[in-house]
C-alpha cells in the first residue's frame, strides 16, 4: 500500500488546504475503484433539516454547469462505470468504479461533479419526492424499519439520532439553499480523502487531485460531536407498532464504546463469544440451536467518534418473543457477572486471529479500512494490527472489561411487532406494567 | 437501482482454450488455459465417482474459497414435502460420527473461516467457505465427511425445523417482497416444482420428520451430483491429491431425478392484486421464457442491460427519472427448466401501478418494433462488461461464477461462451425475441397495493 502524501493524523486537525490521496495498484481485473470520502455525514444535518447531507450528495450527481443528469448518466454508462454516494453518521463517500481504459474521462466527470454542480431546482424537487418515497419503502421492511427508527429513539436530541437518509418531515421542507449551504460546509478538500485501487498508475490521479485542491472550498468547519449522556437509568421498552406481524424484530441496545477505550479489544473478544456473528456464539446456541427461537441472532458495536451503542438483535415468532427477550436479558446479566469461559475465550481468540486476514485480503477492503482509520483518526495499521492486539489479551482482561461494560439494567429494548398481539405478554414476562411499554407508530 | 438477486449468467470472453487431458487412478484431468480475465486459468478434474473439481489459482491473498455445488434443489421435491431441500441444507451443519453436532462449525471457526454458509435454490444447493490457505486439508476432510457420514438426529431435526419456520416468517410472511415473490411463482408455474417456494410451506415443514431428511440425503447427496470449486492461493496438484484421497472412495449413487413436471405453455394473461403492509404500489410483470441453455438466453441478458442496467437504461429514464418510480429493474430468472423474465418497479407516493404498467408495455413495444441504435447497444454492452468484471473481483465471486455455470450448463465454459454471445447480440435478435416472448398471453401481472 502506498501513502501518497501528507503525514498521518493531520487530515482534520490542520488546515492543509489539500486533500489526501492513497492508491493501491491491482492489475487482476481491468477495473479502477475510487472512493472520495469527506468527513461530515448526517450528524452534521442542522436541526429540522435531517437528510440535507444525503440529499446534497445525491444532487451533485444530477447535473453540473455543463451536463444535465441525463448526460451524466449516459456518460457513466458509456464509460462502463458507476458512481454513487453513501451517507453515514460522520462521513459521506462518493464511490465509483470504471473500466480502467476509461479512467481519464471518468475522473474528468467526477471533477466536474465535485467542483461545478448545477443544483438544478427541477432535479432537486424530483429528488425530494424520490427520497420521500424511498423512506416510505423502508417502512415495508421490518429490519430496515428497526434500523431507521431505533437510533432516533435511543439518541433523541443528540446528533446520533439523525437518520442518514433523513426524515420525511424534514426533507419536505428543505430548500435548494439548504443544499447549497450544506455543499459549502461538507465538500471541502481539507477534509477529503481520495482512495483508489485498480489497474492503473498512481500518476493517473495527479491532475484530478490538483484541480480539486485548487477549486474547492477549504474554509468551513464542521460541528464537533459531543458525547451522548442520556442512556436509560433502567430498562426501557419501546414497541414500534406495525400490523399483522407474525414475528418480532428485536434490538436490545446499551451504551457503546469509543475507539480509544483501552478495553475495546478485550470487549470485542467477549462480544465475539457472545454474539459476534458465528454459529457457535452463546446467543446462537441458546436462542437458535437449543430452542429454535430465531433464524438469526447476533451482537455488534456501532462505532462513531464518541461512544455510540452496542446492540443484540434477533427475531423470534410472536409466541416466543417474551421468553426470548427474558432469556437474552438473563444471558446479558450472566455475561456481566461471570464473563466468558476459558473454552469460549480460546475459541473466540483463535477464530478472530485466524480470520483477521480476511479483513484486508482485497484492495477494496484495504482501502475501506484506511478510510475508516483516517476518518476516525485511528492509529496507522489499526485494522492490520488487530490480530496482534487480540493475541496479547488474557481471559482475565476480557472478563474484567465485560464486568464494567455490560449494563443489562440500562438497556433499551426495541421491538417491531404488533402491539395488540405482543404487548401484554411481554409486560407479564418482564414483570412490568403495560403502560411502561412505550408504543411508537411504525409510520411517521 | 435495485438488482434482481439472480445468479448472473453474464460471463467472460477472450477465451483461448488450449486443452490437454490425461487420466490416472480413475481421475480425468483437463488442463484448460483460459484467459478469463488477466491471467486466471481454470483446471478441471473429473473423478471416477462422478465428482467434478474446478481449480482457479489466484495468489492475490493467502486464502482460498471452497464451494461445493450439489445438483439438487427444490426442483427435486414433491408435493407435500416442499422445503425439504432447504431444510436438509440446514441439517448438513449437524454432526457426523466423526464430528458430533457443533464440531464442524467449531473446527472451521477456530481455523478462521470466513463467510461459512449455504444456500438452496430451485435448482441447486451450495455450501461455501473461505479459509486461510494452510487449511485446505481441513476443509476437504470436513466436507467429504459430511457428504457421506451425516447423522440426522430426531431432536436436532425438530429444533432446526423451527429455525426454518422462523426463516420462512422472516423471508416470506413478514416481508412484502417475499410474499410477492412467492405469489409470482405460484401464479406463473402451476405444474412444475417452481410453483412452490424454496423454503417450503408451513404445513409441509410441520409434517416432515427426520426420516424424510435421511431419505433425501441418501438419494441426492452423492459425488456424481457434486462440483467442488476451489479458488485462491492453492497448489493445483495438492488440491487434486487431497480431494482424491478424501472423496475418491465415496461411491456414486447415480440417483435419477425422477419425473420433474414441466408447465404447459401459458395461453392467457394472469393478473393478481395483492394487498400488503406497504406504503406505495409495487408492480411485478413476468413473461415465461425458455431454460438457461436455450440459444435465446444471451438476448435476454442484453435486454436486461438495455432496459435496466445503468443509470441511462430505458426503464430508469422512463420510470425513475420521470418521478413515477423509485426503482425499476428487469432480468431473467434463468433456470434449468423454463423460467421467467421479470420487470419490477416500486412506485413513488401517489403514483399508481397501472401507470407504470403502461410505460413498461410501451417500452416492450419499442423493443419489438424499433431496432436498438448502435450507440445504445454499445452502452448496454459496456455496462454488462463492467458488471462481469465486478462480480469476479473476489475469490468468492469467481467461485460463484464457476459453480453456477458448471451446474447450470454442465460445463462452465458454456458460461464463457454465453458472454461472447451477449456481446454479439444484434438489434434484429432483440426484436425477434421480444416479439416471440413478450406477449399478452404469456404475461403475468402482480400488483402489490397498500392494505386499506
Amino acid at each position: 500500500m502506498k501513502i501518497a502524501s501528507i503525514i498521518l493524523f493531520i487530515l482534520f486537525s490542520i488546515n492543509t488546504n489539500a486533500s489526501e490521496f492513497f492508491f493501491e495498484k491491482d492489475q487482476s481485473l481491468p477495473l479502477v475503484n475510487i472512493n472520495i470520502a469527506l468527513k461530515g455525514g448526517s450528524t452534521q444535518d442542522p436541526e429540522g433539516k435531517n437528510g440535507v447531507t444525503d440529499l446534497m450528495s445525491r444532487l451533485i450527481l444530477r447535473g453540473t454547469k455543463s451536463k444535465t443528469k441525463q448526460q451524466i448518466d449516459l456518460t457513466l454508462d458509456q464509460l462502463g462505470g458507476q458512481l454513487g454516494t453513501e451517507t453515514r453518521g460522520e462521513f459521506m463517500v462518493i464511490r465509483g468504479s470504471v473500466l480502467s481504459e476509461n479512467l481519464p474521462a471518468f475522473l474528468n466527470l467526477i471533477e466536474e461533479i465535485l467542483i461545478t454542480p448545477s443544483f438544478s431546482q427541477k432535479e432537486f424537487e424530483k429528488l425530494k419526492k424520490e427520497q420521500i418515497s424511498n423512506l416510505m419503502e423502508n417502512l415495508d421492511n421490518d429490519q430496515k424499519l428497526m434500523r431507521t427508527k431505533f437510533d432516533s429513539i435511543i439518541f433523541k436530541g443528540h446528533p446520533f439520532s439523525k437518520i442518514n437518509h433523513g426524515t420525511i418531515k424534514d426533507i419536505t421542507s428543505l430548500t435548494i439553499t439548504d443544499i447549497q449551504n450544506q455543499y459549502k460546509k461538507i465538500i471541502n478538500q481539507s477534509r477529503m480523502l481520495i482512495l483508489a485501487s485498480g489497474d492503473t498508475e498512481k500518476t493517473a490521479f495527479s491532475a484530478f487531485q490538483k484541480k480539486v485542491d485548487e477549486k474547492l472550498n477549504s474554509n468551513t468547519q464542521i460541528d464537533v460531536i459531543e458525547p451522548f449522556k442520556n442512556y436509560p437509568h433502567k430498562i426501557k421498552v419501546v414497541l414500534i407498532d406495525k400490523p399483522d406481524r407474525t414475528q418480532t424484530q428485536i434490538s436490545i441496545a446499551q451504551r457503546g464504546s469509543s475507539f480509544t477505550n483501552p478495553s475495546l479489544d478485550a470487549i470485542q473478544i467477549g462480544n465475539f463469544a457472545f454474539g459476534g456473528g458465528t454459529f457457535l456464539s452463546k446467543l446462537m446456541v441458546e436462542l437458535r440451536v437449543k430452542r429454535g427461537w430465531t433464524y438469526g441472532a447476533g451482537s455488534a458495536f456501532k462505532m462513531a467518534s464518541q461512544p455510540h451503542s452496542w446492540r443484540v438483535s434477533f427475531f423470534p415468532k410472536n409466541a416466543d418473543t417474551p421468553a426470548a427477550i427474558k432469556e437474552t436479558l438473563r444471558l446479558l446479566t450472566d455475561l456481566r457477572d461471570h464473563g466468558i469461559t476459558q473454552a469460549e475465550f480460546e475459541a473466540a481468540k483463535s477464530s478472530m486471529i485466524n480470520s483477521a486476514g480476511f479483513n484486508f485480503n482485497t484492495p477494496e477492503k484495504r482501502i475501506e479500512n484506511l478510510m475508516v482509520e483516517k476518518i476516525f483518526n485511528l492509529p496507522e495499521g489499526y485494522h492490520k494490527n488487530f490480530a496482534k492486539r487480540i493475541s496479547d489479551i488474557s481471559l482475565e482482561d476480557v472478563n474484567q472489561a465485560l464486568k464494567k461494560f455490560i449494563e443489562p439494567d440500562h438497556v433499551i429494548i426495541g421491538l417491531v411487532a404488533t402491539a395488540s398481539i405482543t404487548k401484554a405478554a411481554l409486560a407479564k414476562e418482564l414483570g412490568i406494567k403495560e403502560a411502561n411499554i412505550e408504543i411508537v407508530d411504525y409510520t411517521f | 437501482m435495485r438488482k434482481i438477486p439472480l445468479l448472473l449468467l453474464i460471463t467472460t470472453g477472450m477465451m483461448a482454450i488450449t486443452s490437454c487431458s490425461h487420466h490416472h487412478s480413475g481421475i480425468h484431468i483437463d488442463e484448460k488455459k483460459e484467459k478469463m480475465v488477466g491471467s486466471f486459468e481454470v483446471k478441471r478434474v473429473k473423478f471416477q465417482n462422478g465428482l467434478k473439481l474446478l481449480i482457479l489459482k489466484d495468489e492475490s491473498s493467502p486464502t482460498f474459497a471452497y464451494q461445493t455445488w450439489f445438483e439438487v434443489g427444490s426442483r427435486n421435491e414433491v408435493i407435500g414435502k416442499t422445503g425439504l431441500a432447504h431444510l436438509f441444507e440446514h441439517m448438513m451443519f449437524k454432526g457426523t460420527k466423526k464430528h458430533p453436532d457443533g464440531k464442524f462449525d467449531s473446527i472451521l471457526e477456530q481455523a478462521g473461516v470466513e463467510g461459512e454458509n449455504a444456500f438452496t435454490s430451485n435448482d441447486h444447493t451450495v455450501y461455501i467457505q473461505e479459509l486461510p490457505k494452510e487449511h485446505l486439508d481441513l476443509i476437504v476432510n470436513l466436507e467429504s465427511d459430511r457428504m457421506v457420514n451425516l447423522v440426522v438426529d430426531d431432536q436436532s431435526f425438530k429444533t432446526e425445523r423451527e429455525v426454518v419456520q422462523n426463516e420462512r416468517r422472516y423471508r416470506k410472511e413478514n416481508s412484502a417482497e417475499g410474499t410477492l415473490y412467492q405469489i409470482m411463482f405460484e401464479t406463473i408455474f402451476t405444474d412444475s416444482p417452481y410453483h412452490w417456494p424454496v423454503i417450503g410451506y408451513e404445513e409441509d415443514l410441520n409434517s416432515m420428520n427426520a426420516q424424510d431428511a435421511r431419505e433425501f440425503y441418501q438419494r441426492y447427496y452423492s459425488p456424481d451430483r457434486a462440483t467442488i470449486v476451489v479458488v485462491g492461493d492453492v497448489n493445483e496438484n495438492e488440491v487434486i491429491r487431497l480431494v482424491d484421497k478424501a472423496y475418491g472412495s465415496i461411491q456414486a449413487k447415480n440417483t435419477p431425478n425422477g419425473i420433474i413436471k414441466r408447465d404447459t405453455e401459458q395461453t392467457a394473461q394472469k393478473r393478481k392484486k395483492v394487498p400488503l403492509n406497504i406504503q406505495n404500489d409495487k408492480l411485478w410483470m413476468a413473461y415465461r421464457i425458455p431454460e438457461a441453455t436455450h440459444p435465446d438466453a444471451p438476448v435476454f441478458e442484453l435486454i436486461q442491460g438495455l432496459l435496466s442496467d445503468g443509470m441511462n437504461s430505458r426503464l430508469n429514464r422512463a420510470l425513475v427519472n420521470t418521478g413515477i418510480s423509485t426503482s425499476a429493474s428487469s432480468g431473467s430468472f434463468s433456470m434449468k427448466d423454463p423460467g421467467i423474465f421479470v420487470f419490477m418497479t416500486d412506485l413513488q407516493k401517489g403514483k399508481n401501478a397501472s401507470l407504470a404498467e403502461g410505460i413498461i408495455l410501451r417500452e416492450i413495444e419499442q423493443l419489438k418494433n424499433k431496432p436498438v441504435p448502435a450507440d445504445e447497444l454499445t452502452r448496454a454492452k459496456n455496462v454488462i462488461r463492467f458488471h462481469f468484471y465486478e462480480q469476479l473481483s473476489t475469490a468468492k465471486g469467481k467461485a460463484n461464477f464457476l459453480g453456477d455455470n458448471e451446474t447450470k450448463f454442465g460445463n462452465f465454459e458454456a458460461g464463457l461462451r454465453m458472454r461472447e454471445e451477449i456481446m454479439k447480440v444484434t438489434p434484429e435478435q432483440i426484436m425477434s425475441a421480444a416479439k416471440k416472448y413478450f406477449n399478452t398471453t404469456n404475461m403475468t401481472v402482480l400488483t402489490g397495493v397498500p392494505k386499506k
